[in-house]
């Protein structure tokens, strides 16, 4: 299993990256946090301690801005709701770079959301489209 | 809060299975233009409706252009799809791979004001080419 986050080869079926502590697909879901204040916390085996200043576990996960899909979603589907997936896309790298790591996460869920709807309407408008069409021509009425 | 971000930046279906959708989708819209059925791909909804251009108007004459191998009519139809098209399959097929654990392919450490400078530039498309005097025109599909 290649880590999606940083690329090492792990075991297969490891629950989560030896080298970077992602959370790899396919495997069990990683143990709840223990309640316990930070200064008890025990790193499991093998699990490398990110080099951020502050011990913030959530700048561990990599937060996807989504970007790639908003364009898509903008240029394709010619409803401009990808504009709206672009705006939150930029602001996830943005938030980011502040350290405004659950503010990154909501615009990152957002901007999917957003090419979401975009993509699903120009899905539902081609579809509704060639329908009707087709029921033009079956009727001899279009075309 | 380390469980949900994990959740939350797992890949989804879109990354899994969009890259398959797109490439279905292409194959199907050439074929129908090869076939000559090509007035079965819906015309742009913004354009029926109010008569201006979105920044996407002129991508099914891409398409077309593309099957023909003819460059200069595909970026006549629409300059920023055919600049776009290139970056964006390579990022839709990286994310399916991804997505799948099959492999990471390199992508640039982008500063995050690419995503501001990205909005504005298609903004500005947008507008731009809804300006019907010289050389706005040549934004507009010809």
């Amino acid at each position: 299993m290649i880590c999606p986050n940083c690329g090492h080869a792990n075991v297969d079926g490891s629950a989560t990256c030896a080298s970077c502590g992602q959370q790899l697909y396919g495997a069990p879901p990683a143990p709840p946090a223990p309640p316990a204040p930070p200064v008890a916390y025990a790193p499991p085996p093998g699990y490398a301690p990110p080099s951020y200043s502050q011990p913030q576990v959530v700048a561990a996960v990599p937060i996807k801005s989504h970007l790639v899909m908003a364009i898509l979603a903008t240029i394709f589907c010619c409803i401009p709701f990808g504009i709206v997936g672009i705006v939150f896309a930029s602001q996830v790298n943005t938030k980011l770079a502040v350290g405004d790591f659950a503010g990154a996460q909501k615009a990152s869920q957002t901007a999917l959301t957003w090419s979401w709807v975009s993509i699903g309407a120009g899905l539902f408008v081609a579809v509704a489209y060639a329908l009707l069409i087709m029921l033009g021509l079956m009727s001899g009425l279009a075309y | 809060m380390f469980r949900n971000s994990a959740i939350l930046t797992r890949s989804g279906p879109m990354e899994r299975w969009l890259p398959i959708a797109g490439i279905a989708a292409a194959v199907g819209a050439l074929a129908l233009f090869a076939s000559g059925w090509g007035h079965l791909i819906p015309p742009c909804l913004l354009r029926e409706f109010t008569g201006t251009l979105c920044p996407g108007c002129g991508s099914g004459r891409v398409a077309r252009a593309f099957l023909a191998l003819d460059l200069s009519a595909a970026w006549k139809a629409n300059p920023l799809v055919v600049l776009a098209l290139p970056p964006t399959a390579y990022g839709l097929v990286r994310e399916a791979l991804l997505s799948w654990g099959v492999a990471r392919l390199p992508w640039p450490r982008l500063r995050p004001w690419w995503g501001w400078a990205l909005l504005v530039g298609v903004l500005a498309f947008w507008a731009l080419r809804n300006v019907d005097f010289w050389p706005f025109v040549l934004l507009a599909p010809r």
